[in-house]
């Protein structure tokens, strides 16, 4: 914990100077290869990059290009895990700078199916691009204005960019963009209240005693936009739970409100009790929870029960607080999906259900939820998603199999591959794509490359119409009966080779028939072939 | 001056002030990326600004250190 706690304070509390971002030493051990394609120096970034990117456990070893101006993109490391595109654009004298960056671009994205980013100085360009995610340098040239370039260093340093302008374009690219590319995003962010989201103590200073200050203001703003783009936002905190909804009901000048909160746990339990109900709620793992709390004691508390748990020590200077969580590792969203949208409200549905099949038998309970599963072929426009999903799945995966969005666009054009998308609705929410399988037809029969459900959809007893019919589509789509799967089994993984074991046994690593049937006549069930 | 150069140096470079002491006239201790870092901390350090002329004449302990008296005697 201690490590995390030090990096906070050392990147973002502090200002630390080149020297000692310099002689940073990472503790981190899995090393991640980025390849940087450039026509002009990228080194001053890198020398201090260690301390960033150890905030959330990533080692970087940097591989360069030549400086090409043409962009012929010739050896490029295909076995590299992320690829920094990294321009100068003030060398081109062409008219149609736009276009060609645009055409490269295109054929780049076809050879390189990992994550690609462009950061384009010197020029404003448009890309027409959705593979390809853009840094914009205009926010640091605006701030910094004559000190964005600093042209009498060029011939040292290979690069227009002031050692100011790389030095804060190191923080923002090594924090927000690499490791939300490199690593699952995280999904929840669970706060305390007490001097974290307002100054004072709800029980002692009372509900009008509080003080919302101009910077827990912009504070709770942050957390409220961070909600919008699909993070649930949930409350840890010792409190009376009537106290907190009636803060929440009477503080009108908050910014956030109760709807903005997926789920609340206030008592005098221990935090760690609040963040095992708030997890189990939200059916997700702990390493995708950041939580913050202005009491290291109460982060120790609950780091000690969930190690894996991202943490946060609020300041007293909310402003303070508002940086490190604008800038936390894999908290950051490049485009809002749908699904994002929706997600909040479809595990407060989640609760509404679990009241349902207490209520009545399961079957009544199915039925009454009036359920629509639609069966999707290769859709093209869900793809975006579709690679989200195979990203951050670690629960029901048969294989770890992480889908960029150029792969998942290679096989759908490819006719020996077929990818199932599967979407879930009923009368309390629309649930988005929740299951994804990929196939490919041989000879002896289907081969299952890869399946994955997102945890939203588990234990609603769907799990056998969802996945077994995906794959009967799947099978139906190639004309076969036969079907081979496989099985890597991970650290979280648990409840996919539990499934496995109870219904594809034979099919496991050796072709055998598979047939399955839907015997739940109340489901209505929709195919797609050609969207 | 020139102790609080090498020690400037020493910890960009992570090369000892013992062996740097020993290389005051050596040009090819580091290489241009490591000549940025050293330049930036001196011109921070000594609150100065170096001409793009100064600062290719700067790549020995020795030559950095005439530069920077010529600087502040100006």
């Amino acid at each position: 914990m201690q490590k995390y706690l030090n990096l906070q304070k050392f990147l973002l509390e502090n200002s630390p100077s080149r020297i000692d971002l310099l002689n940073y030493k990472s503790l981190s051990k899995k090393t991640y290869k980025i390849y940087i394609y450039r026509n002009h120096s990228f080194e001053l970034i890198e020398n201090i990059s260690s301390a960033y990117l150890d905030y959330s456990d990533i080692k970087a070893e940097f591989i360069y290009s030549d400086y090409d101006d043409t962009l012929s993109f010739i050896n490029l490391d295909l076995t590299s895990d992320m690829l920094i595109l990294w321009l100068d654009l003030t060398r081109y004298n062409i008219e149609k700078i736009e276009d060609v960056i645009n055409e490269r671009l295109n054929i780049l994205s076809k050879m390189y199916t990992k994550p690609i980013i462009l950061a384009a100085f010197g020029k404003d360009i448009k890309i027409n691009n959705d593979k390809v995610i853009i840094y914009n340098f205009n926010e640091i040239k605006n701030e910094l204005k004559d000190k964005y370039t600093d042209i009498r260093l060029e011939p040292y340093s290979g690069t227009k960019l002031s050692t100011q302008a790389l030095t804060q374009c190191a923080q923002d690219i090594l924090l927000n963009y690499i490791p939300a590319l490199l690593k699952p995003n995280l999904k929840a962010i669970v706060v305390d209240l007490d001097n974290t989201l307002y100054k004072g103590i709800l029980g002692e200073d009372l509900i009008d005693g509080i003080e919302l200050t101009l910077e827990h203001k912009k504070l709770q703003e942050v957390l409220k936009q961070k909600a919008k783009e699909g993070y649930f936002l949930c409350v840890c905190s010792k409190n009376e739970k009537d106290d907190v909804v009636n803060m929440f009901n009477k503080r009108k000048d908050f910014p956030l409100q109760l709807d903005d909160f997926t789920y609340i746990s206030a008592s005098w339990d221990s935090k760690s009790k609040g963040i095992g109900e708030i997890i189990k709620f939200l059916n997700i793992a702990s390493d995708s929870v950041v939580f913050i709390d202005d009491n290291i004691g109460e982060l120790a508390q609950v780091k000690s029960v969930y190690p894996e748990i991202k943490i946060i020590l609020a300041n007293n200077d909310a402003k303070i607080t508002q940086k490190i969580l604008l800038n936390f590792p894999c908290l950051k969203k490049f485009s809002i999906k749908q699904e994002d949208a929706i997600r909040s409200t479809d595990a407060k549905a989640n609760n509404a259900r679990k009241q349902l099949m207490n209520s009545s038998n399961f079957e009544d309970y199915l039925k009454s939820l009036n359920v629509e599963i639609t069966y999707e072929l290769n859709n093209e426009e869900k793809i975006p998603r579709i690679s989200e999903l195979s990203r951050k799945t670690n629960q029901f995966i048969f294989n770890y199999k992480r889908y960029s969005e150029a792969e998942l666009e290679k096989i759908i054009k490819d006719k020996d591959y077929a990818v199932v998308s599967t979407v879930l609705k009923d009368k309390l929410s629309d649930s988005g794509i929740i299951c994804v399988c990929t196939g490919k037809n041989t000879k002896n029969g289907v081969e299952l490359e890869e399946c994955f459900v997102s945890c939203r959809a588990l234990g609603r007893g769907l799990d056998e119409i969802i996945v077994l019919g995906s794959i009967q589509f799947l099978l139906n789509h190639f004309n076969s009966k036969k079907l081979k799967i496989f099985f890597t089994k991970g650290e979280r993984n648990l409840p996919a080779e539990n499934f496995i074991n109870k219904h594809l046994t034979q099919n496991l690593t050796d072709y055998a028939n598979f047939k399955y049937e839907n015997n739940y006549e109340f489901i209505k069930i929709l195919y797609k072939e050609k969207v | 001056m020139t102790d609080k150069i090498i020690e400037i140096i020493s910890k960009i470079t992570q090369i000892s002030t013992e062996e740097l002491n020993k290389n005051k006239e050596n040009e090819d201790l580091w290489d241009s990326f490591t000549h940025i870092e050293i330049i930036m901390q001196l011109e921070n350090d000594y609150n100065t600004r170096f001409t793009e002329e100064e600062i290719g004449q700067m790549r020995s302990i020795n030559k950095i250190k005439n530069v920077i008296e010529s600087k502040t005697a100006k």
